[in-house]
């Protein structure tokens, strides 16, 4: 029992406490998300589409963050010379493939869903998730696109459903396809020369996640603060914006750019450009082919679609990491940048500095939410138009900005980065989680377009057609994460102003 | 100047008293008290771990500690006034600050807050140094980004300098350099600085105080010359070990020997009896012995 | 009575060894104590500043000017008004060789007793001796 439970753990030892945590975590609700709407979703609908996606989305995002690291470790354990090394990495990977793959599989099988359907999704995302993992830096922009593409081609090629037995031979076609760039790949990588690289954008995704906080990697463009590298570009040049050079700034600038990206104003760069021209020059192709193989309606349907979960990924990531950089900056290792702003003449009295620090950490993050949140408020009305989610977006915006409040406060008073009782950074991760579940469960339940949208298919019922309690649970479920929220609010509210300067440390 | 450091309240620049500092279920700082005196350059010596960056950290107003306190230049440390931060340079020990600013935006971007900021003085250190100043931060080695902290700090004019682990990153020649600066900072314009480092021959050169941090408490605090002439290695042949004696700072059993070697203090000008015991020996130290001696 | 040389004073001609259990200051005094007693360092002779002293060794000041307060405590050196210090014109160049005896004298006890502990003749010790002081090696 001993040595299974250590196999098992195994894989997980790529990657760091925070990222293993968080990773467990959304594994752990993307899961309980997926049995829940095998549960209560009507049979008839073909929705298990939505149980599929959330199962292969755990699948990925496990690959792409733990699983991929393996190479990172079989390199530097070959420079180290370290005895069976292959044979423990061949046993790592088995062992994930084992609880990402093999485990899901059994459940749905149990649950009575199709299960070898399901098991060729997870591993077509399995290979999906390695590929961007060992991709080069300025194809990943493109292999985002892939997955839409796929979906795009399905209808006119007449490919059958993930939730369709039929999908099983195509899917294992494309997964082999995948898996074998995947080996090769690995192959090359294990030998390449990871400093013989010209320019971070020519690098492996892979050895850019090295030495960053896992999730930070979810960013290119925000690396860790420990990282020297953080907020300069392939060509060493910096990605600040210094409003002029005079040496006269107004002081809440000189604080935003002492706290570095995501707060500092940044300068635009070549390479920054070079990567949104190819993601968009990636999202015009499969517009370009979308136009001409589907119907305009459900071209309209797609763009909504991609637009949308595109800006409610952004909602949701651009808090979190500024979250994350916080956290790094006063609960890790002492950071310079911090023992510079305390000891900086010019901020005023203690109050004012802790307001200014409010205004351009937590202030940066809500500005950023409401641009967010308009956008997505605009796209729907005007691609979809269902009032009703408008409102549900807005608590769960106000939720959300909520708990980045709390979050952001945290840091700024002292909670801990690497490790404690109370694994401040995951619990912050899971509530932020629970929060994008809720949102996307309650979109589903309760709207019927939202359905439309997921299952891409018009669906006349939800839920709450079904089950006629499930609005007043909804209701229930949102009014207790507001008021956790607001509690932990006012805690850390409280916390940050009893502390005797706003830039203290651990 | 032959005087222990026992420096009113207030005049020290820097002046710590009771300072105790827990993490989880380690003891980082046990009561410890401190005072750098006016125009003194003071080694805090230790050994990995021994709370050198903590005890500054905390002298710096930079952690909030479980009890005591600490002053910066007569003003609370946890509270200082724009004045006090115009005079007061410090040095982190790992200055990875500011990665995304290039070299000359840096200094561009401080100038401003600090009225005596030196910039003569920068340009003469970036031409010396060959510093690239069209580079970002990020992209200098570690040596280098030691050298603009080292200048950023310098440049203020500071009354009060304080450095840790200055010396860790740099190569012998900058090293050099940097103990010229702090010497005849501290000579001529009267800054007093503390500086941490476990390379004891830079501290034997410009300290004029030396104080030694074990396991989170000071166990030595004197003048530079006092600690040379007023301790030494005293060999006790005795297989048991022998009653405390009075001056005694450490002991340890010495195997090969087949006694004890004791460090021990000079009172009132006098070594302690029992250098007079048969068998006995004295012995003067360097300081790395001694630091060796005690550490141990 | 052999013959003396002259030297010109600069900070170089000091030796420093800051790892030695003597401290700075004292190494200080006792070469320019040597010096002045050997008559190398001629009365009215210029030392270098406490500065120059202290930037070439990167030592501190407040040691030099320490060791440089002690030898004008003692009358060897002297303060003049502007230009810093110099040997002073009561330092006799040339000191009674029992004076100068006895500045080695502490030395000389060491050696015996090194040459004790190796169990070494006196007649080997001593050939040798006349050896280095003969060719000044």
């Amino acid at each position: 029992m001993n040595a299974l439970a250590r196999w098992l753990q195994l894989p997980w030892y790529s990657a760091e406490r925070v990222q293993r945590y968080f990773n467990a975590g959304m594994q752990a609700i993307l899961l309980l998300a997926a049995l829940l709407f095998s549960l209560l979703m009507p049979h008839d609908s073909g929705a298990h589409i939505v149980t599929l996606i959330l199962v292969a989305a755990s699948c990925a995002f496990n690959w792409m963050f733990v699983g991929a690291r393996w190479l990172l470790v079989a390199r530097d354990a070959n420079a180290l010379q370290l005895p069976h090394s292959h044979q423990r990495v061949a046993s790592a990977l088995a062992s994930m493939a084992t609880q990402t793959l093999l485990l899901p599989t059994v459940l749905l099988a149990l649950l009575g869903l199709p299960a070898l359907p399901a098991l060729t999704l997870m591993l077509d995302m399995t290979a999906m998730a390695l590929l961007w993992a060992l991709a080069t830096r300025w194809m990943v922009p493109l292999l985002g696109f892939v997955p839409a593409a796929l979906v795009l081609l399905a209808g006119p090629a007449g490919w059958p459903s993930p939730t369709d037995p039929k999908f099983t031979l195509l899917g294992a076609e494309l997964a082999a396809l995948g898996l074998a760039i995947v080996t090769l790949r690995w192959r090359a990588l294990m030998r390449a020369d990871e400093t013989g690289f010209a320019s971070s954008w020519r690098k492996p995704k892979i050895f850019l996640l090295r030495g960053q906080l896992g999730m930070q990697g979810l960013s290119a463009g925000c690396a860790t603060y420990r990282n020297p590298h953080a907020g300069v570009n392939a060509d060493g040049a910096s990605k600040i914006r210094l409003p002029d050079s005079t040496g006269q700034y107004d002081v809440s600038t000189l604080v935003r750019v002492l706290l570095g990206p995501p707060f500092a104003p940044r300068r635009r760069t070549g390479g920054d450009l070079r990567y949104w021209a190819l993601g968009a020059a990636a999202l015009l192709l499969v517009e370009f082919a979308a136009w001409l193989l589907v119907s305009p309606d459900t071209l309209r349907v797609l763009n909504a679609m991609v637009l949308l979960w595109t800006v409610m990924l952004a909602m949701f990531l651009v808090p979190a990491l500024a979250s994350l950089r916080l956290f790094a900056l006063f609960g890790g290792q002492p950071a310079a940048a911090v023992a510079l702003l305390a000891h900086l003449p010019g901020l005023g009295d203690p109050s004012d500095a802790r307001a200014m620090l409010l205004r351009t950490t937590i202030g940066v993050a809500i500005r950023w939410l409401a641009v967010a949140v308009l956008a997505i408020v605009a796209l729907w009305l005007l691609l979809v138009g269902a009032p009703g989610f408008v409102a549900l977006l807005l608590v769960a915006a106000a939720i959300l900005a909520t708990l980045t409040g709390a979050s952001m406060l945290a840091a700024l008073s002292g909670a801990r980065l690497d490790r404690g009782s109370s694994h401040d950074i995951m619990r912050r991760g899971i509530y932020f989680a629970l929060l994008a579940v809720l949102t996307i469960t309650s979109s589903v339940a309760l709207i019927p377009q939202a359905v439309a949208l997921l299952a891409m298919q018009p669906a006349a019922t939800t839920w709450a057609d079904q089950h006629p309690w499930i609005p007043a649970a909804f209701t229930v479920a949102w009014s207790a994460l507001w008021v956790f929220a607001l509690a932990q609010l006012r805690r850390h509210w409280r916390r940050f102003w009893r502390r005797a300067h706003p830039f203290l440390q651990r | 100047m032959n005087a222990m450091l026992k420096i009113s309240a207030g005049v020290a620049p820097l002046q710590a008293c009771g300072i105790c500092k827990r993490y989880d279920d380690r003891t980082a700082l046990d009561t410890v008290d401190f005072a750098l005196p006016e125009g003194a350059v003071l080694g805090l010596i230790g050994r990995n771990g021994a709370g050198k960056s903590t005890l500054i950290r905390a002298l710096m107003g930079l952690i909030d500690v479980d009890a005591g306190n600490a002053t910066v230049l007569g003003e609370p440390a946890l509270a200082m006034s724009d004045a006090a931060k115009e005079r007061l340079g410090y040095v982190p020990q790992d200055p990875d600050v500011l990665g995304w600013l290039r070299v000359d935006e840096m200094f561009a971007l401080l100038r401003g807050q600090y009225p005596r900021w030196d910039q003569e003085f920068v340009e003469a250190q970036l031409a010396r140094t060959l510093l690239p100043r069209d580079r970002a931060l990020g992209r200098l080695s570690p040596g280098e980004r030691q050298q603009v902290a080292l200048i950023r700090a310098l440049a203020v004019q500071p009354s009060l300098l304080v450095l840790d682990e200055p010396a860790a990153a740099l190569d012998p020649v900058a090293r050099r350099d940097l103990l010229r600066e702090i010497a005849l900072r501290a000579g001529e314009s009267g800054t007093s600085v503390l500086f941490s480092t476990h390379i004891v021959s830079d501290l034997e050169r410009v300290a004029s105080h030396v104080a030694f941090l074990h396991q989170g408490r000071l166990l030595l605090q004197a003048p530079m010359d006092d600690l040379k002439e007023r301790y030494a290695r005293l060999w006790l042949p005795s297989r048991v070990a022998p009653p405390r004696i009075v001056g005694e700072i450490s002991r340890r059993p010495q195997q090969a020997f087949g006694g004890w070697s004791l460090v021990v203090e000079q009172i009132d000008g006098h070594w302690p009896e029992a250098t007079q015991q048969p068998g006995a020996r004295l012995e003067t130290l360097g300081l790395e012995d001694l630091f060796v001696e005690i550490a141990e | 009575m052999c013959i003396v040389v002259l030297i010109h004073m600069d900070a170089s001609s000091l030796t420093i060894a800051p790892g030695a259990p003597e401290p700075i200051y004292r190494q200080i005094v006792e070469q320019v104590r040597r010096l002045i007693a050997g008559g190398q360092l001629p009365p009215g002779e210029l030392m270098p500043s406490v500065r120059e002293v202290a930037g070439f060794h990167a030592i501190n000041p407040m040691t030099v000017s320490r060791a440089y307060s002690l030898l004008e405590g003692e009358g060897l050196l002297e303060r003049l008004r502007g230009t810093g210090m110099a040997v002073a014109q009561s330092a006799r160049s040339a000191r009674p060789e029992a004076e100068r005896m006895s500045l080695i004298e502490p030395r000389l006890h060491e050696l015996a007793r090194a040459a004790r502990e190796l169990e070494l003749p006196a007649s080997r010790v001593l050939r040798r001796l006349d050896q280095l002081l003969e060719n000044g090696e």
